[in-house]
């Protein structure tokens, strides 16, 4: 690279590598959480509207914190009015024949399923901050999509 | 069915070990649910690459002032507490 050319780079080299810093050191935790959600939006796809997918990610993300951290239950009403949430109401439901009600059945399993596998592989990474995170976000009693019992 | 669904979800993440009751005898439904999920399985693996948003490479991060600790990505909509998810600051920080 002649000198000319590498000092009008120079700037440009120097303003991305806080870019790729930042690359470097994305927790892996986080890598994880978005190829899941990936796969869980693309399988909900036509199926489940945005709200629905965030329900069925905030259930499997508790349910696998009671099944990796002590001290958590999962509330069997809380659960019951959440995920009820993420299903058309009777009526809706009700209205679609049984080959889109066994669709949509099978969509939330995968979906539930997919949630459900991804956030115990992030688990495993590095469980004692996993469940750090959880005690955390158990303290803000505010949470959406709540199922934890207290 | 709705019910019958509800039942099954739970079961998933009730993590039983045995299959409720009502679904002992849906042989024929357990078919055509396994039928359903290879096919999505199939297609979700044709589509996924075309889906950006939760590409964190090419996604922009921010940290909210008010939330030490927390990381959040514009186009996923999502945000994380000490590198895990947290729902709390995502609806917080997304509404």
């Amino acid at each position: 690279m002649t000198p000319i050319l590498f000092r009008a780079l120079a700037p440009l080299m120097v303003a991305a590598l806080p870019v790729v810093a930042f690359a470097e050191e994305m927790p892996l935790s986080i890598k994880i959480d978005g190829a899941v959600a990936l796969e869980a939006s693309v399988l909900a796809e036509g199926t489940l509207n945005e709200a629905q997918v965030q329900v069925l990610k905030d259930v499997a993300h508790q349910k696998a914190v009671v099944l990796t951290c002590e001290g958590y239950a999962i509330d069997d009403t809380r659960f019951g009015g959440v995920l009820a949430a993420a299903y058309p109401d009777d009526a809706a439901f009700n209205a679609m024949d049984e080959d889109a009600q066994l669709h949509m059945r099978s969509v939330i399993m995968l979906v539930l399923g997919t949630f459900l596998g991804g956030n115990l592989a992030i688990a495993s990474t590095d469980a004692a901050a996993w469940c750090t995170s959880a005690a955390e976000e158990k303290g803000q009693t505010d949470a959406p999509n709540r199922i934890w019992a207290d | 069915m709705r019910r019958l669904s509800l039942i099954l979800a739970t079961a998933l993440v009730a993590a039983t070990a045995n299959p409720p009751p009502a679904m002992a005898d849906k042989k024929t439904d357990a078919v055509i649910a396994g039928a359903i999920l290879g096919a999505l399985i199939a297609n979700a693996a044709r589509k996924n690459g075309a889906n950006h948003r939760f590409d964190y490479s090419t996604d922009t991060a921010f940290y909210p002032a008010d939330l030490p600790g927390v990381t959040c990505y514009s186009r996923a909509r999502t945000c994380y507490q000490r590198g895990n998810y947290s729902a709390w600051a995502t609806r917080r920080v997304f509404g």
